[in-house]
């Protein structure tokens, strides 16, 4: 068992308890009792500020002196560290439960953790990124982030952890098996008021109903997608490019590195269909539906206990003061008890 | 009960310094007092006889001279010599400045002039021993007695009441009890009143220094009582007034319950003039003659 202060510097006001040791001394060797006939005349009387520190014992002296330190003790925060208290931090988690959807997290992960939190957006990586922010911000302790998902293919993988600090730990509860329901992201062209926009969305397919949810929109500078024409057809085929666009053209899903160029084929359809078969992604390339459980095995690991075991507990503080003010009573009751024997 | 066998240089000092206090004293006190301040007892009144030129005034009977118009003279039928006992305190209280001394020299002068007009004088001390020298009367015991004096040192604190008790014990015929105390002891007027019962005359004579009387500056200080050794810290600037008022009033109180009980009262501090008070006080016990 130990103790340990959060303000150790506090502990240069003990110089304090220099000075009614000096006062002891000087006074003791400067002031001799008198021994006199009788004091049965004599009351005790409102002594001058000098006189009230001449510490006349040793028992006084060494009171006071411990009145002091304990105040300074208090000042300076204690941690009384108890190899009980220590087990006790070390089980601390400050946790950060990602959903995926809007779903409650389990009453256990939140009950179980000494500070925990949930988190939900509609990507999971940027859910995680709150996450690991929230958990830095928190006392030191061990931390987790805790991911409750289907994790299919195309929602989450690998590279969405990798900004996840070392000792934070990351354990991945899947909550289905994704059979019942895909999602997509799917990045698109299209044409928005006068310039073209690369366009994120969710595509969520359920057995009853098809969710396209738009995550993201970036303008372009110019489209990435150029059809050449002679001088003559030039404005019928830039009019019919805008007209792909603005029914979207999607992109494949490594995004579009280079400019696409086509020759104007003479009508937007076969502009349209042209366009999506240079684009389009294969729809085989996104199977299977979820990650494996391989693969979440190697994304999750143990947190690692971070910091000096430091257990603050106010109540540490309060009974330094506590103790102050029984030694500070046990010595008012000394000095008038020795005031009037 | 011990006696002392050897004198110290000290005690040898002090002897001289008594012996001398006690004879100028004596001397100068003789030159202001017509007769003695102290005399003995008659045993019994025995008859008249009519008044002889060179009879004693004090034995004229004044009332069968005013119903008869003739003097008669009292005559008894023995009458003792006086024997007179000096308890003197020796607690730790009085160790304090020139207390003590003070109390030895009151003891000496008025011991000398006990021993002067061949009266007997005693002298008892009790501390942790009882120190007792019986009456008796004769120059010898005069240095004796004054030797005995000279060797009491204060020590202990056995209450001086304790002391006037053993004299009580002690006496085995009606004397002259001198009791020489500071009087701090609550229980001596008790004391005194028990003596005054057995028959014995009691004269009071206290003995206090002047730093007593008026607390001295000394700033804060932490008094220790000689005799309990319980301890007090004050200002004694600021006590001083509180503190004269309260020993005045205990004196007032003392002296007023010592009259009422008929003993003779005699005060000195180490500030008085020694002869002067106790030229006052003889004086005054001889009905001012």
């Amino acid at each position: 068992m130990g103790v340990t202060f959060l303000q150790p510097a506090v502990w240069l006001t003990a110089l304090a308890v220099a000075l009614p040791v000096a006062i002891h001394l000087l006074t003791r060797a400067t002031r001799k009792p008198v021994t006199f006939p009788t004091i049965q005349f004599l009351e005790t009387t409102r002594l001058s500020a000098a006189a009230r520190h001449a510490i006349q014992d040793r028992p006084l002296l060494l009171l006071r002196v411990a009145i002091v330190l304990l105040a300074v003790a208090a000042l300076a925060g204690p941690i009384l560290v108890t190899p009980a208290r220590e087990a006790a931090w070390r089980a601390r988690v400050a946790r950060a439960v990602v959903l995926e959807d809007r779903t409650a997290a389990p009453e256990d992960e939140l009950r179980s953790a000494a500070v925990a939190r949930t988190f939900a957006r509609l990507r999971l990586r940027d859910a995680v990124a709150d996450g690991v922010r929230w958990l830095e911000q928190q006392d030191p302790k061990t931390r987790e982030i805790v991911v409750l998902s289907a994790f299919r293919r195309g929602a989450t993988d690998a590279a969405d952890f990798a900004a996840v600090p070392g000792h934070v730990g990351i354990r991945l509860v899947r909550t289905s098996d994704g059979s019942s329901m895909r999602e997509r992201e799917i990045s698109k062209i299209v044409w928005r008021e006068g310039r073209a926009v690369r366009v994120l969305e969710r595509l969520t397919l359920t057995p009853d109903s098809t969710e396209v949810r738009e995550l993201e929109a970036t303008a372009l500078d110019e489209a990435p997608v150029r059809v050449t024409a002679t001088p003559a057809d030039q404005p019928a085929a830039d009019a019919a490019l805008r007209a792909v666009l603005r029914r979207g053209l999607r992109l494949p899903p490594a995004g579009l590195l280079e400019p696409i160029t086509v020759r104007w084929p003479g009508d937007v359809e076969t502009l349209a269909k042209l366009l999506e078969a240079r684009l389009e992604a294969p729809v085989d390339a996104w199977e299977p539906e979820t990650l494996p459980d391989a693969e979440l095995a190697s994304i999750a690991r143990e947190p690692a206990p971070q910091g000096s075991p430091t257990p603050v507990d106010a109540g540490d503080r309060r009974t330094f003061w506590a103790l102050a003010l029984a030694l500070l009573v046990a010595e008012i009751w000394f000095r008038k008890g020795a005031a009037w024997k | 009960m011990s006696r002392p066998h050897v004198t110290t240089a000290a005690e040898l000092s002090t002897l001289r310094d008594l012996e001398f206090v006690a004879r100028t004293t004596v001397e100068g006190l003789r030159h202001g007092l017509h007769r003695s301040p102290f005399h003995g007892y008659s045993a019994e009144f025995s008859q008249y006889r009519h008044y002889r030129p060179g009879d004693d005034l004090r034995y004229v009977d004044w009332k069968r001279f005013a119903r008869t118009d003739r003097f008669y003279t009292r005559q008894f039928r023995e009458t003792t010599n006086l024997s007179a006992l000096f308890v003197v305190d020796v607690s730790l209280s009085m160790d304090y400045g020139g207390k003590f001394a003070l109390a030895q020299r009151m003891a000496a002068v008025l011991g000398t002039l006990v021993l002067d007009q061949d009266d007997a004088a005693g002298l008892l001390s009790v501390s942790d021993t009882v120190n007792y020298l019986p009456p008796r009367s004769g120059h010898r015991h005069l240095t004796l007695f004054l030797r005995e004096l000279a060797t009491r040192r204060p020590r202990g604190a056995t209450p001086f009441a304790a002391a006037l008790e053993r004299a009580g014990l002690l006496l085995t015929q009606k004397g002259l009890v001198i009791a020489v105390s500071d009087f701090y002891d609550a229980d001596v007027v008790v004391a005194l009143r028990r003596l005054a019962r057995m028959g014995h005359e009691v004269v009071v004579a206290q003995a206090l220094d002047v730093d007593e009387l008026a607390l001295p500056e000394l700033g804060a200080v932490e008094f220790v009582d000689a005799e309990t050794g319980r301890t007090v810290v004050v200002e004694s600037g600021a006590a001083a007034p509180g503190y004269a008022a309260r020993v005045h009033a205990w004196l007032s109180r003392l002296e007023a319950d010592l009259r009422r009980d008929g003993f003779d009262y005699l005060r000195v501090t180490t500030g008085d003039n020694l002869e002067r008070s106790l030229r006052r006080f003889l004086v005054a016990r001889t009905g001012g003659a």
